[in-house]
């Protein structure tokens, strides 16, 4: 098949398939404007040399997937969903930067940021309760839960940049690690005849390999000042998660928390 | 410089914003539910030197409307002298429309139950195991003649390690003799070690036992 056409079967697929939530947009946008980049940096030459730059941005965090799914399935038909995260829409703030290759459009680029992706609410604690209840077949089951999902991002990746006069357009990929300052912990208690049986997911504070990918677009306000808007994307495999006092091989067993995010953030950003 | 003042305090305020949200904690009980039912408690056996030499007994609860017992029956089982047999265990719930098999369940939930078979009288206290399915603290009864039978669980679930469930079994009897013999499900979600002591009885049932 011709280039051309191979491209364009790419891009009509992506822009055709059925979309049915926001994730699956905003990963559309993103894989859009790599390709873009990817393309353009290959055949256009660029206009104006960008200038390496920090910023400070804050901005709304979006939990995707397995990380933000509140369910917990059926022990009896085998759908227990031992990866639901029950994370919420949250914050995030940072830092990011980018230092351009001499006379190009390529930059090294580095995030840090903190992320609270929020904690149970009653609702999941009483879908864990129940959830653990129909596992064990007990009389009774009971959820308590605190803390928050808490963590840091750091992540560096080469970065493109498209130059239109006071208008920029950074596309960027990203690895790096995620550190997780707390995740929350789920204390079970299934009594049965009268006898208590509890035990625990624990708070994590493991870090683990994330990726990702962000676009973004910066306008400058003066010649060292611009504001940014960005939306990011962040991945995990997962944190380990430490469970206590799991005596049986049944119910929800969650040992790594795999992590997805969407951010949209805005900032500002500080030429150098 | 007007602009900048004012992006600086819509980021400041964001931050602030979500610094007020502290952590809190999320209670929940989940209201009581009944357990399974067992309306019916058979054990079936099969003698393993003819299998068509086959041999049952039935604890049967009679319910009235409120799901309340009024009257239990059980038949007697009667198993040849010297010989072995595969038992398996088949319970009921009779008062679900269609019937339902309890012990279909349990195989699903055979992490957390476990049975035990006791014989009596006997006239040594039984070795007890993790592997063990007879019943720790039985009376010992030396002046009585002992009921000659032995049982081993045959089937083992999917813990790490893995632990006996005692759906299926081999029963081994020796001489002529009589008694009862005691039928335990032990429910142990979370607790299940393999011994007796965890968790509290499903069924706990006495068949008349001859061997003959």
């Amino acid at each position: 098949m011709h280039p051309a056409r191979q491209t364009w079967t790419l891009i009509s697929s992506l822009l055709f398939n059925n979309y049915t939530n926001l994730s699956d947009m905003k990963k559309l946008i993103i894989t859009l404007a790599v390709i873009l980049a990817t393309f353009s940096a290959f055949t256009a030459k660029a206009q104006v040399q960008p200038g390496s730059y920090w910023s400070i941005f804050g901005g709304v965090s979006v939990p995707a997937g397995e990380f933000a799914k509140s369910f917990y399935g059926n022990f009896l038909d085998g759908t227990i969903d031992n990866k639901a995260g029950f994370a919420k829409t949250g914050y995030t703030v940072g830092l990011d930067g980018a230092w351009y290759i001499h006379k190009t459009n390529w930059a090294i680029a580095a995030t840090v940021s903190y992320q609270d992706q929020g904690q149970l609410s009653a609702n999941d604690a009483h879908t864990l309760a129940a959830g653990y209840q129909d596992a064990f077949g007990t009389d009774l089951g009971q959820a308590t839960s605190h803390g928050r999902y808490q963590n840091l991002n750091v992540l560096v990746g080469p970065q493109y940049s498209f130059v239109f006069s006071k208008l920029t357009v950074d596309v960027r990929a990203n690895v790096g690690i995620v550190k997780s300052f707390s995740t929350p912990e789920m204390d079970i208690v299934v009594t049965d005849g009268g006898i208590p049986h509890p035990f625990a997911q624990l708070s994590s504070t493991a870090s683990a390999f994330a990726y990702g990918g962000s676009a973004d677009l910066r306008y400058k306000l003066s010649k060292k000042l611009g504001i940014v808007l960005k939306e990011n994307y962040v991945a995990s495999p997962g944190i380990a998660i430490t469970n206590t006092d799991r005596v049986n091989n049944a119910g929800r067993l969650d040992t790594k928390q795999p992590i997805s995010i969407f951010q949209t953030t805005l900032g500002l950003n500080f030429g150098f | 410089m007007i602009k900048l003042k004012h992006g600086v305090y819509v980021l400041l305020g964001t931050a602030l914003f979500y610094a007020s949200c502290s952590s809190k904690t999320e209670e929940a009980v989940q209201p009581n539910i009944a357990n399974e039912t067992i309306t019916q408690a058979s054990l079936k056996f099969t003698n393993q030197a003819n299998p068509a030499d086959t041999t049952s007994c039935t604890y049967t609860f009679h319910l009235d409307n409120n799901d309340n017992v009024t009257s239990v029956d059980s038949t007697t089982l009667k198993l040849k002298a010297n010989s072995k047999y595969n038992g398996v265990v088949y319970m009921l719930d009779q008062t679900q429309t269609p019937v339902f098999v309890v012990s279909n369940e349990i195989k699903q939930r055979e992490n957390y139950h476990l049975f035990f078979y006791q014989p009596t009288p006997i006239s040594t206290a039984p070795v007890i195991s993790n592997n063990s399915p007879y019943i720790p603290g039985t009376p010992v009864t030396p002046g009585q003649p002992p009921l000659n039978l032995s049982i081993v669980r045959t089937d083992l679930d999917t813990n790490n390690p893995p632990l006996q469930i005692g759906l299926t079994t081999v029963f081994t009897t020796g001489a002529a003799s009589s008694g009862n013999l005691r039928f335990v499900l032990r429910h142990q979600p979370n607790a299940k070690n393999g011994t007796y002591a965890p968790g509290s009885s499903d069924l706990d049932v006495n068949f008349i036992t001859i061997i003959q």
